[in-house]
């Protein structure tokens, strides 16, 4: 064990890819434990069950998962990237709970059963929905912040850095999220600098006072002049 | 009064809002200076009110209220592969339509926060209270999961098309050379494969001697562990729930002629230890050995066992048996003693685990 918990991943895996290895075994499950069970734990409670009996079987369950079809992830896996393999274990605990969850209600309330709704049922508008005063509201925040940020957003990074700056403030993640993202190539301490300039950058902007529109009637060139209306 | 504020100091009142990790260069004492300051100037106060407002419209820009599905938005299962960081061609477009769809948003948002590398005080106190967090746990799956058979590790199988190749390669002219090399060819995949299967044959020898030591240190332990319990001294008082716990079965030596001869143990759920007393054992001595097997003679338990003095004077031994063995099927115990020249059978025992 000693020496196992200094293997590659990528060793390791074939190691357990041989049935009967059982010290690669241990490793691999002493090793991603903590992975797969905050992955469980994290998606099993939002389906509202992380009692300890089912949290316990959806982590053998993902375990188990590398068994089948004759070990085929554990043989043909593609190390594309150092945390290939994390990713991939991550969505494979997530997927084996949203798995369990769908089915369970699937049978819970009849598979394939369609609920019926009440002749002249109304559904009532909810105080966000679009078109509310809150939802136009928003649009136009949205509009002058992406205007605002088309002008101090520039350079050959300027789409990664608008795509951060709308993460982190309308998608709501956090750095370290956006940081483990595909094509946003940061660290979180990147994530977090990037923002913090272009939040500082904005708040100027968006506080600056307007440019006063300050055109005479005589300047205003030719049109219709109040006297001449009808 | 003293002078205006400049940005930094402005700067630094919205710092812990967001981004509280980031160093500061303002000690303690500098910010209850900027505090005293927007106290007595209107003039910096209505700035920095002006800025918290933008931060305040910042935070209406993220949704929170549930939203429809789009005739657009890719299926939910994309958020948990883009979240956890997997290379994917569509990646950076999916990730265009989060920033522009509430719905895909929140979604990505949910799956980043199940993949957040930080774990709260409670998830750990969860975690650490899983049974899957014990080395009793995680052995026992790892037992499981090298015992399920896995091929082999595929061998170079030639490529179609390889010998048409060949011929077509081949011209009177090269004919002499092209030979040469192809005996070469053939002596060094033959030597190839030949090391490949040694190679594979070794790795599975020492993967089986591994799984054969561990067997025996687990059983080890466990007999280690069921001796302890053994001799532990009686309580004072009696334990009724420990007791609960254990199953019991006593048998006389010979096999059983059909069904209703057959001495019949029952497993309470809940049931631990499986206690089986074994009578006309002839005289218990020296090392014994003990092995139960199914009627087909599978191995599924053995022990060496040291009779007492006890039981070498009443003829009869006490097993002790982890009862998640015995799943319901007919079993058979058999009871040999350790000889210098090999063992010897000393008695053969049945009895069936109903359902």
């Amino acid at each position: 064990m000693e020496t196992l918990s200094k293997i590659s991943i990528e060793d390791l895996l074939r190691r357990c890819s041989v049935s009967g290895d059982i010290e690669a075994w241990e490793e691999f499950v002493r090793r991603f434990h903590r992975l797969i069970a905050k992955a469980v734990l994290r998606t099993a409670a939002r389906f509202g069950d992380s009692s300890k009996g089912t949290v316990d079987d959806l982590i053998q369950e993902t375990y188990f998962k590398f068994c089948s079809q004759n070990r085929h992830i554990l043989r043909n896996f593609d190390h594309r990237h150092p945390g290939a393999f994390i990713g991939y274990l991550k969505v494979l605990a997530a997927n084996v709970v949203r798995d369990h969850f769908k089915s369970a209600y699937s049978k819970k309330r009849g598979a394939n059963q369609v609920e019926g709704m009440a002749e002249g049922f109304i559904p009532p508008a909810r105080k966000d929905s679009a078109g509310s005063l809150e939802s136009i509201e928003r649009g136009v925040l949205i509009g002058e912040v992406g205007r605002h940020l088309a002008l101090f957003a520039v350079g050959q990074d300027r789409e990664r850095n608008s795509n951060v700056f709308w993460l982190y403030y309308r998608v709501g993640l956090s750095a370290s999220a956006i940081a483990a993202l595909p094509g946003i190539d940061l660290t979180t301490k990147g994530v977090e600098s990037l923002i913090l300039r272009m939040t500082r950058e904005l708040r100027e902007r968006m506080t600056a006072p307007k440019p006063a529109i300050n055109v005479s009637v005589r300047d205003a060139g030719k049109g219709i002049l109040p006297s001449e209306s009808f | 009064m003293g002078p205006h504020l400049n940005d930094g100091q402005i700067e630094e009142l919205f710092r812990p809002a967001w981004n509280g990790n980031a160093e500061s260069p303002f000690d303690r004492g500098a910010l209850e200076d900027i505090q005293a300051h927007l106290k007595t100037c209107d003039s910096c106060r209505e700035r920095v009110l002006a800025q918290q407002r933008v931060m305040e419209q910042l935070a209406l820009l993220k949704s929170n209220a549930p939203v429809s599905p789009g005739l657009l938005c890719p299926p939910d299962g994309v958020w948990i592969e883009v979240a956890a960081g997997i290379a994917n061609p569509d990646a950076e477009k999916y990730l265009s339509h989060a920033m522009n769809c509430d719905h895909c948003g929140q979604l990505l948002n949910q799956a980043a926060g199940d993949f957040d590398e930080e774990l709260t005080p409670q998830e750990e106190a969860q975690i650490a209270s899983l049974a899957s967090s014990t080395t009793a746990w995680q052995t026992k799956v790892a037992v499981r999961l090298q015992g399920i058979q896995a091929v082999s590790p595929a061998g170079s199988a030639p490529k179609p098309g390889w010998s048409s190749s060949m011929v077509a390669f081949l011209t009177p002219s090269r004919l002499t050379l092209v030979a040469a090399l192809a005996a070469l060819i053939l002596l060094g995949i033959g030597d190839y494969r030949l090391t490949a299967r040694l190679s594979s044959q070794s790795l599975q020898a020492s993967a089986d001697v591994n799984r054969l030591q561990r067997d025996v240190d687990l059983e080890r332990a466990q007999i280690a562990e069921l001796t302890a319990q053994l001799n532990k001294p009686a309580p004072s008082a009696p334990q009724p729930v420990q007791e609960a716990n254990v199953a019991s079965l006593t048998l006389d030596s010979g096999l059983s002629r059909g069904t209703g001869e057959m001495k019949r143990l029952s497993v309470p759920s809940g049931a631990g230890i499986v206690r089986i007393t074994l009578h006309s054992t002839g005289n218990p001595d020296g090392v014994m050995r003990e092995e139960l097997l199914t009627v087909d003679r599978r191995k599924i338990w053995s022990q060496e066992l040291r009779p007492s003095d006890a039981e070498r004077k009443s003829g009869s031994l006490t097993l002790l048996i982890p009862a998640y063995l015995l799943t319901p099927e007919d079993y058979l115990i058999v009871l040999s003693r350790e000889l210098p020249d090999g063992p010897e059978q000393v008695a053969t025992y049945s009895f069936r685990v109903p359902r």
